[in-house]
């Protein structure tokens, strides 16, 4: 390893001979620059090599000429001092055209000032800006041009390079374009998406409004099975009384038709009777058989008038009216005073206020039957008495006509409202009396029943008349 | 015939009609006692000696009953049963004479086990005639326990 004065002395005479070299380069360029000289040899590895000002200059040229840019250099004023080729190609002229022009005839008039503001800024350091330029056929040119300035000596130029940006902005305004097509497209978009929004708002709406009528439809429905089976119940209701109807109609036609022929009989035998005594001038016997014949012509009258009114129930429908218990009573009591005053029985009437709403004459006959069957059992009752009244069972008002009379063994007490049904067979009457009572009562949705402790004890008859009674109410609040 | 002769009991509501059956068998002299009673429950009461049909000498015990349906208080095919179904009285013939010729009836009484069964005749000669056939067969000719 050589020594630290060895090295010191090496590195002083090596910095000596660099500090020549460059005195002798800086004098070589000062001659140059100042056109002291025209060439210079260097020194190099491949041998000394001569560099004139032109040699040197070659280069610069060639690599401006061979640029795609355009490269000018122009007076403070504008004037163009030199132009390369590709700027010429840029305006579509020849270059010898160019060059000695001022740069501002080539350029679109609208962009004068800015070009006029690009030269002015120049000068004070680098600048850039785009410019139109009208070419020799006519078609427009966008040129960026980048400025700045050149001192040469005294002298300030302008060096300017200009870039053909014409394509690059129309791709721009095609990205602008596109950009806006894109924006309209998507506006377009949106709004398809706003009218399918819409849409579907209505779809929804309208399902909304198909399920509420739906809805409508399943209500209707039930509804109309409720009311279905309302009729097929009141169907099967009708059914069931019209069934009970025939049934009492049967029943009806089968007495009626046995009540009838019994007199019938009855007559025609006697009549015969009636023959074989007057040729035997048995006056005794005559007169028997008139009497049977009397009673039975007088029995079939009878039979066949509460037939005609039994019938009649139900079908001859008057306006029903208001009538208290007391006008009723009043006028059962007058329709039957014969047979009150024949009996001696003494009547009681309470409850006079209680009214009714119904067809007067029909419900008054409920009374007078009741009071003339009761007149009838009497039996021997020194004090016949009869009462009439009213009283409240619970919700029930319960009507009852009471007697004192012979009374009824229990057995019969839902007998004796059958059709045609006698109670004695020596009573007079048809056994249409309580059935006929019956029928009316059951016309007011009511019921009929007799409470007697038995024989000899007296009865008293219960209806009820919820149809005449809940009438009143109804019409009351009316 | 036994000894006896045979004691009718009639049950009959229609006085009318039982004036007829009185008559009738007094045209065909027949003599046999006819008891009258006029509802269901009288009929009942006297079969079976009850009441005022207790004493045998004035209610004697029937061997035939002459029975109409249509009765007060107990209905003719009620009564019917109730001698069907009484071993003390099933063996007593009974004859129902009734205007009804409705089939329910007529079954009814069959199914109760009724000896005969007559449907008054409108006609007084068919009602006369109808008297003496049965007087010849249920008291003459038909032979019972009684």
């Amino acid at each position: 390893m050589p020594n630290a004065p060895d090295i010191t002395s090496q590195l002083r005479h090596e910095l000596d001979d660099t500090r020549l070299r460059l005195a002798e380069a800086e004098d070589t360029l000062n001659a140059i620059r100042n056109g002291e000289v025209d060439g210079l040899v260097v020194a190099g590895s491949e041998g000394q090599q001569v560099f004139t000002l032109q040699g040197a200059q070659e280069p610069y040229r060639l690599l401006i000429e061979q640029m795609t840019e355009g490269a000018l250099t122009l007076s403070r004023d504008g004037v163009i001092l030199y132009a390369n080729q590709p700027f010429a190609t840029m305006l579509q002229m020849p270059p010898g055209r160019v060059i000695g022009a001022v740069l501002r005839d080539f350029i679109a008039p609208a962009d004068h000032p800015a070009l006029a503001d690009l030269l002015e800024a120049a000068l004070n350091g680098r600048v850039s800006g785009d410019v139109s330029v009208r070419t020799a056929d006519g078609t427009v040119v966008l040129l960026r041009l980048g400025l700045s300035r050149l001192q040469l000596g005294a002298e300030s130029l302008l060096c300017a390079v200009a870039t053909d940006i014409t394509v690059e902005r129309k791709r721009e305004v095609d990205l602008l374009h596109l950009s806006d097509d894109l924006e309209k497209r998507i506006a377009a978009r949106t709004n398809d998406l706003a009218a399918s929004r819409l849409a579907i708002m209505n779809m929804m709406e309208e399902e909304v409004k198909a399920r509420q009528n739906m809805e409508t439809a399943h209500r209707n429905l039930t509804q109309e099975i409720t009311v279905r089976q309302q009729a097929e119940t009141s169907a099967r209701q009708s059914a069931l009384d019209l069934e009970k109807r025939n049934a009492e109609l049967e029943r009806f036609l089968y007495t009626a038709s046995h009540d009838l022929k019994t007199p019938v009989v009855t007559i025609r035998t006697f009549l015969a009777y009636l023959e074989q005594d007057m040729a035997g001038a048995d006056a005794e016997s005559i007169e028997k058989d008139v009497r049977f014949l009397n009673a039975a012509t007088d029995k079939m009258a009878r039979l066949l008038d509460d037939l005609l009114e039994y019938s009649r129930i139900g079908r001859v429908i008057s306006q029903p009216v208001r009538a208290t218990l007391g006008e009723l009573a009043d006028e059962t009591l007058s329709a039957v005073a014969g047979r009150i005053a024949e009996r001696g029985v003494s009547v009681k009437v309470s409850g006079n206020d209680a009214a009714l709403h119904g067809d007067r004459l029909r419900l008054a006959e409920i009374w007078q039957n009741l009071v003339e069957n009761a007149c009838k059992f009497m039996g021997n009752q020194k004090e016949p008495r009869i009462e009439i009244g009213v009283e409240e069972r619970g919700a029930e008002r319960v009507f009852f006509v009471r007697d004192n009379g012979i009374g009824i063994d229990p057995r019969y007490c839902t007998k004796i409202f059958d059709l045609f049904e006698k109670f004695d067979p020596k009573a007079e009457g048809t056994g249409l009396g309580l059935a006929l009572v019956k029928r009316i009562v059951e016309l007011y949705a009511g019921r009929i029943w007799v409470e007697s402790t038995g024989e000899g004890q007296g009865a008293c008859f219960y209806f009820t008349l919820p149809g005449a009674v809940n009438n009143q109410k109804e019409g009351e609040i009316v | 015939m036994k000894g006896e002769s045979i004691v009718i009991l009639l049950v009959e509501d229609e006085e009318a009609h039982a004036e007829i059956v009185r008559r009738s068998f007094k045209a065909n002299r027949i003599a046999n006692r006819l008891m009258h009673v006029a509802d269901g429950e009288a009929a009942l009461n006297y079969l079976y000696q009850r009441n005022e049909f207790s004493d045998p000498a004035t209610s004697p015990r029937p061997g035939i009953v002459l029975l109409d349906l249509r009765l007060p208080k107990i209905d003719g095919l009620d009564v019917l049963k109730a001698i069907k179904t009484d071993p003390k009285l099933a063996a007593i013939p009974v004859v129902i004479l009734t205007t009804s010729q409705a089939e329910a009836d007529i079954a009814k009484a069959c199914n109760n086990h009724v000896n005969s069964y007559l449907v008054k005749p409108v006609n007084f000669a068919q009602f006369n005639q109808l008297m003496e056939i049965f007087g010849f067969y249920w008291l003459a000719w038909n032979h019972s326990p009684y």
